[in-house]
């Protein structure tokens, strides 16, 4: 019989800390003596300006890419212009009735040395000889 | 693993055409009249062609750099 008055003052010790919380809780009160829902919110804080920031950046390069590609078009359009324009000059070159007159030997002297200077400052820039015709 | 507390870079990526090398044609073994004339109009061709490569490559960076501007701009838009 005593042991069962004890464990009602137990049950009862429960229930009215239990009952004292929840009126706490419900006043507003908290316990979090170690912050741990303040930093919780920290943490989300950062996580949510980190995925703001980063969407700004994708944003930004999305708009850098579509400026990028209209430059790429207007390249290649200009390359395939260029070349049609140049293959049709060489085709009248090659036609001309003078084509296949040599060059004079100091000439083509001149032509050579100049050229092998400005290979020489910059050797990645030379075709080599034969390379002459991009038009086949 | 502590997650980045900062966003990647803004990047774009350097298109093909804008790397590729320019090039000087020259004359082969005993040119004629039409070699000279043809090696002069492939060395405008290739001169309109290496200006495109480089006008793309400044426009690339322009573009990037206003990229990154803009993402700063909307960073520092947002703080209160």
């Amino acid at each position: 019989m005593r042991g069962l008055r004890s464990w009602f003052w137990v049950a009862g010790g429960v229930v009215a800390a239990g009952l004292a919380l929840a009126a706490a809780n419900g006043l507003g009160l908290r316990w979090d003596p170690f912050d741990l829902q303040g930093r919780r919110l920290e943490a989300a804080r950062s996580r949510a300006a980190l995925a703001e920031a980063d969407y700004h950046a994708r944003r930004a390069e999305r708009d850098g890419d579509r400026i990028v590609s209209r430059e790429i078009e207007t390249v290649r359009q200009t390359e395939i212009e260029v070349g049609r324009v140049t293959a049709t000059a060489i085709q009248q070159a090659r036609d001309a009735h003078d084509a296949d007159l040599p060059l004079a030997p100091d000439r083509v002297r001149r032509l050579d040395d100049h050229d092998r200077e400005l290979c020489r400052h910059a050797p990645a820039l030379c075709a080599g000889p034969g390379k002459a015709d991009p038009a086949g | 693993m502590r997650p980045p507390s900062v966003p990647d870079p803004v990047r774009l990526t350097l298109p093909v055409e804008a790397t590729r090398p320019c090039r000087l044609v020259t004359l082969g073994p005993s040119p004629t009249l039409a070699d000279l004339e043809t090696a002069y109009m492939a060395r405008g061709e290739a001169l309109v062609a290496c200006d495109a490569a480089r006008r793309l490559a400044v426009a690339t960076l322009m573009a990037e750099r206003a990229a990154q501007a803009m993402a700063a701009r909307s960073d520092r838009q947002k703080l209160p």
